[in-house]
């Protein structure tokens, strides 16, 4: 077996039940600490909240690689889809970000590759991505170490010149997958709670360097455990 | 533009993008070990070069530099004469 054809493999499974799953489950957006609920099943098209957050145009939108799996959830089922067609989501060309890139084609997102194979080519996607700036959808701790900024995504952010906000999801019942990640699969049933939190503005991202990165982290962990508190809310036990 | 002036323009550059005094610079230190250089941050070098200079650097080649010397030389034997003009 090839490691191409066990990554298209994987993400055939992978796809087939978080689409299994995403019928079943209920997804609620808390957009800038405000409560959005609804289901795929009724409504055509997402809370114009986060419509119109979405269509900001070269909006950067980091989150914790543990939730990726749970912000595909989110996606597959809520009219959120319509309202990310023009993003784009970054992986990178390691096994696990050709397995997400594989993923990201299955459910018709658009994936964008960044090297950590080749310093070459991750200089040629880099400036590919900085130059154009699409609006981008990226794990902060892509490649470890995990729940920390580094330097070069505390840049990136910075170059998005104050378009950037946190992502996060928690859910409330789900199992783990990559233990080292921390990454969470959501189970059937179970309800999911996505959160776009405020803008950092050019006032976090123009600081030193550091102060960028400890700000990004901060909101993401800020924005993680107002959702927490959101979940037990509404007495839900959150096992994640 | 003068080789000096590009090579205080490039020390320039760096100092601002790495967050580094420009007087503690020292053009043969490991970007990368000694002051933290990441590939976005070559990226915006390059960007901010480019912008200064009037002309495209190939990414690729920053790949292989470390140090401020080697950035200069870069810089002059591919571009020197643009620079001079």
């Amino acid at each position: 077996l090839t490691e191409a054809r066990w990554i298209s493999i994987s993400a055939h499974l992978i796809e087939s039940y978080l689409r299994s799953v995403a019928r079943t489950i209920r997804t609620t957006f808390i957009v800038e600490g405000r409560v959005v609920d609804g289901m795929a099943e009724s409504h055509l098209n997402p809370d114009p909240t986060i419509t119109s957050i979405l269509a900001s145009q070269s909006l950067f939108l980091p989150f914790w690689n543990a939730h990726s799996m749970l912000l595909v959830s989110a996606y597959l089922s809520s009219p959120v889809r319509q309202a990310v067609k023009h993003f784009e989501a970054a992986a990178d060309d390691s096994t696990g970000g050709r397995l997400t890139r594989n993923l990201l084609e299955r459910i018709d997102l658009t994936g964008r590759t960044l090297s950590i194979v080749s310093p070459e080519r991750r200089l040629e996607d880099l400036r590919e991505i900085l130059s154009a700036k699409p609006s981008l959808i990226m794990a902060a701790d892509s490649y470890g170490p995990y729940r920390a900024i580094s330097s070069g995504m505390a840049r990136i952010a910075r170059s998005y010149a104050g378009n950037v906000r946190p992502l996060s999801a928690v859910c409330s019942r789900s199992f783990p997958m990559f233990r080292q990640i921390h990454m969470r699969i959501p189970l059937p049933k179970s309800e999911i709670v996505v959160g776009i939190g405020p803008l950092l503005g050019k006032p976090t991202l123009n600081r030193p360097l550091s102060e960028v990165r400890e700000g990004i982290a901060s909101s993401l962990a800020n924005l993680e455990a107002h959702l927490r508190k959101e979940l037990r809310s509404r007495s839900l036990w959150c096992r994640d | 533009m003068e080789p000096d002036a590009a090579i205080q323009k490039i020390r320039s550059v760096i100092s601002q993008e790495l967050e580094v005094d420009l007087n503690s610079l020292m053009d043969s230190a490991s970007l990368r070990r000694d002051y933290g250089l990441d590939s976005v941050a070559a990226v915006n070098i390059v960007f901010a070069l480019e912008r200064d200079f009037g002309f495209e650097i190939d990414t690729k080649q920053l790949a292989h530099v470390d140090s401020i010397d080697d950035l200069k030389v870069l810089v002059v034997a591919h571009f020197g004469k643009k620079i001079r003009n």
